[in-house]
């Protein structure tokens, strides 16, 4: 499934870009699309490993 | 006969045997003519003849203790005396062999009585105990929260679920794991009463099943602050088993956190090779100090313990993991000694809240425009730091809401930066739904439905 972008609405009136993304079985995960565009192309979370 | 040389007090007392010779005897031995048996302690002895002190080993011979033999026939009238101390005992000593093996103790079981205790088994306590013969016994295994400074040693709590396969990810609480193979971490149940520990009955151990290829699997955990156990001696121990003989190799890094120095590590021990039968491992390592070191943001000490490198195919499973301070692998506790603590220790750092059964309410919060609303959550304990901007999800599809409008699927769920350690909040979005400053509920009826905050090292 492609991830979903959407914008929400900051308290300060700003807006921030998102991102939803399907880890598969069941799992999804949201975040900044900031953080997103820093993850490395093959990996679907934001923990790198050792 | 019989001389007391101190008469008043305890001590030696010299026995004589004294004998008349009818002449000829080169032998003295028997019964004297005062019924005195000759005995004595060779070497101890002195033998006279008319009163003239002999030389042992040139003029005679005495090795048995019973019988002395002179190298000079005696002479009918000779008067042959054998002057020998008795032996004796010093009051109120204690022998060695009382004692018969390395830790042993001395204790008393009565007035001016004493006994031997046994060493005690390794990390056990010396207590006392009125209905122990000595009136102390060892006590143990002693389960003794905070010394264990791994959190979800044994993994018994799994708020994330129970199987992964997407390397990079944590598994059980608190354990994060890695691989460039294809490997599946799983939770699996021991039969009870067949934990590898007397006295702990745990209902979880942890599984890494690896398939062939690849390079690496390594599972770890960072305790938080470098400065933990800085400049110490600690002792990793954990029980493991593995479908086949296979050799795996802890390891740990001190990170001084964002900004602060190189990390650094060692190998712990020099390698384990696990058997088919769940066994206890341990080995000792040095942590170096962090004199001189600057210690930035985030800074953790970091063990691998479950760490194997090469390609085969292998099932390794581990329990029990421990880090201590000392050189001595004591009996096994969780960090915090409870369930509860445990649990709220790993949800300082991992906080799933789901729906236990039927309708469950996440939290309750309030429109900011007609698009979306703020609902706030509060952690069960006080998160490490501000949680990260990533959520964990189940499927929006799970979720409802209640605000201005009936009650529907949000179009998508965001975190809020206005989030604290000690309050969450996750932006709702859904157009033409919300009320600017109207109340807003985030719930569901589906038991999948989860968020996860995450504020690990």
């Amino acid at each position: 499934m492609e991830p979903t972008f959407f914008d929400v609405t900051n308290i300060d009136g700003s807006t921030t870009a998102f991102v939803l993304i399907d880890l598969g079985n069941g799992n999804f995960q949201s975040m900044p699309k900031s953080v997103y565009d820093t993850l490395p192309s093959n990996s679907s979370t934001p923990q790198a490993g050792e | 006969m019989s001389v007391n040389r101190h008469p008043n007090t305890q001590g030696v007392t010299i026995k004589q045997w004294r004998y008349t010779a009818t002449g000829g005897e080169t032998t003295l031995s028997g019964t004297d003519g005062f019924s005195q048996s000759l005995t004595y302690t060779p070497g101890a002895e002195e033998v006279f003849v008319n009163g003239v002190l002999l030389v042992r080993g040139t003029d005679y011979t005495a090795s048995t203790g019973t019988t002395v033999v002179l190298n000079n026939a005696l002479v009918a009238g000779d008067i042959a005396t054998v002057s020998a101390p008795s032996v004796f005992n010093v009051a109120n000593s204690i022998p060695s062999s009382t004692v018969t093996a390395k830790g042993d103790l001395l204790v008393a079981n009565g007035s001016a009585s004493l006994t031997n205790l046994a060493v005690g088994a390794d990390g056990s306590t010396l207590v006392a105990n009125s209905s122990a013969g000595g009136g102390v016994s060892w006590a143990g295994p002693q389960f003794v929260a905070g010394r264990n400074k791994i959190i979800n040693g044994d993994f018994g709590i799994w708020q994330r679920g129970t199987s992964f396969s997407n390397s990079g990810n944590y598994t059980a609480d608190r354990w994060y794991w890695d691989s460039d193979a294809t490997v599946t971490i799983s939770q699996q149940a021991f039969t009870a009463g067949a934990a590898p520990v007397a006295g702990y009955e745990a209902p979880y151990f942890f599984r890494i099943a690896k398939s062939a290829g690849g390079t690496y699997v390594a599972t770890r955990q960072r305790v938080e602050d470098v400065r933990t156990f800085a400049n110490q001696t600690v002792t990793l121990s954990f029980w493991a088993k593995a479908n086949a003989t296979v050799t795996i190799n802890p390891y740990y890094q001190q990170n001084f956190g964002s900004g602060g120095s190189t990390t650094t590590g060692a190998f712990i021990g020099s390698g384990f090779t696990l058997t088919t039968s769940w066994v206890r491992y341990s080995a000792t390592v040095a942590i170096p100090s962090v004199a001189g070191m600057t210690i930035g943001t985030g800074s953790y000490l970091e063990v691998f313990a479950g760490r194997y490198v090469g390609s085969a195919a292998t099932t390794i499973d581990i329990w029990g993991v421990q880090l201590e301070a000392g050189s001595v692998a004591t009996p096994f506790t969780t960090a915090t000694g409870t369930l509860q603590g445990e649990l709220a220790a790993c949800q300082r750092y991992y906080w799933r809240t789901s729906v236990a059964s039927g309708y469950g309410l996440f939290g309750f919060g309030y429109g900011t425009s007609g698009n979306q609303a703020y609902v706030n959550m509060n952690p069960p304990v006080t998160m490490r730091t501000v949680p990260s901007s990533i959520l964990d999800l189940s499927a929006l599809s799970t979720f409802y809401w209640e605000g201005s409008a009936a009650g529907n699927t949000p179009t998508s769920l965001a975190y809020n930066t206005n989030s604290t350690p000690s309050m969450l909040q996750v932006t709702v979005v859904k157009s033409g739904s919300f009320t600017s400053g109207g109340t807003c509920a985030l719930y569901s009826y589906n038991q999948a439905a989860y968020i996860g905050f995450n504020a690990e090292l």
